[in-house]
């Protein structure tokens, strides 16, 4: 009872979201997307022609490459257009909570789907395509000296 | 007469709910300039005419005699809202870009491009951007 007489009001106060408040550091839900440049159609592939293709025919049906390396497989001097496209659709749970004064811990639940794939074009010296890839970029320059350093450090997400 | 305290409830949670939205564009290099690239001529045009009329490369990759520059134009637009334990956003990146192939005698022999860095676009989450495709 209060001073004017009423009956205190009983029921979900204010204070049921304060928990999530206090807590607001130390958990979190993220949904993130992520789009980095254009998917190279398949069809678009189907027109390159391995042992016939040259350079300008192909930078005419695909434009500009994202990385440009050389290559000398066996021996013989060539060179690599590297496409690629990155798309991810990442869900995240995170718990983090304070171990000792100079540590933390982290624990995350996390759903990655994204990756960067590409395409990537083999030519020889005299600017003849030789052949084709396409998948994970990671995977198919992954004999190609050179394309460690340039393989985009952003896509690694933690 | 006294509103319900649920609704004054409702009322703080809301501010603080949607206390964060964020909208951010983000740039790397210059716009390249389309008609100047149209000026190239394979052929005739030498890396010095080039870096003339479209400055520094952002790259110049040696091909054992030959040279291959590239110039790009980057684009990241990102939209998002920041609640109070949830955080929602979306990211997009395109770019437009230019290789031009040298001979040993630094004169062009091919060049590619490509145009996208306007077609970066702003959405939230569940909002599917135009072209950008499912990964395979």
């Amino acid at each position: 009872m209060n001073a004017l007489g009423r009956q205190p009001r009983r029921g979900p106060g204010p204070a049921w979201w304060l928990p999530l408040l206090l807590l607001s550091g130390c958990v979190g839900f993220h949904w993130e997307r992520d789009t980095r440049f254009e998917r190279v159609p398949q069809e678009l592939c189907d027109r390159l022609h391995p042992g016939s293709s040259q350079l300008d025919e192909c930078l005419a049906i695909l434009g500009a490459p994202l990385w440009v390396w050389e290559t000398a497989e066996s021996g013989a001097p060539g060179a690599v257009l590297a496409y690629g496209w990155f798309r991810a659709d990442d869900r995240l749970f995170r718990v983090s909570f304070p171990l000792t004064q100079h540590a933390k811990g982290n624990f995350d639940y996390k759903l990655v789907d994204g990756s960067l794939h590409g395409l990537v074009l083999f030519f020889d010296e005299q600017w003849t395509l030789q052949r084709w890839r396409r998948g994970r970029l990671e995977d198919i320059t992954a004999d190609i000296e050179g394309a460690g350093r340039l393989r985009p450090a952003n896509t690694d997400k933690t | 007469m006294r509103r319900p305290s649920r609704f004054r409830a409702a009322a703080w949670l809301l501010p603080l709910l949607l206390a964060g939205c964020l909208v951010s564009r983000d740039t790397k290099n210059a716009p390249l300039d389309q008609q100047l690239v149209g000026r190239l001529e394979p052929g005739t045009t030498t890396a010095r005419d080039v870096v003339e009329m479209l400055g520094a490369p952002t790259e110049v990759v040696q091909l054992g005699h030959r040279s291959a520059y590239r110039y790009d134009y980057t684009t990241t637009k990102e939209m998002g809202m920041l609640a109070v334990v949830v955080i929602f956003t979306n990211k997009d990146t395109r770019s437009d870009r230019l290789w031009v192939f040298f001979d040993e005698n630094e004169v062009m022999t091919h060049f590619g491009k490509t145009f996208a860095a306007g077609d970066t676009r702003y959405a939230m989450p569940w909002e599917d951007i135009p072209g950008a495709e499912e990964t395979e």
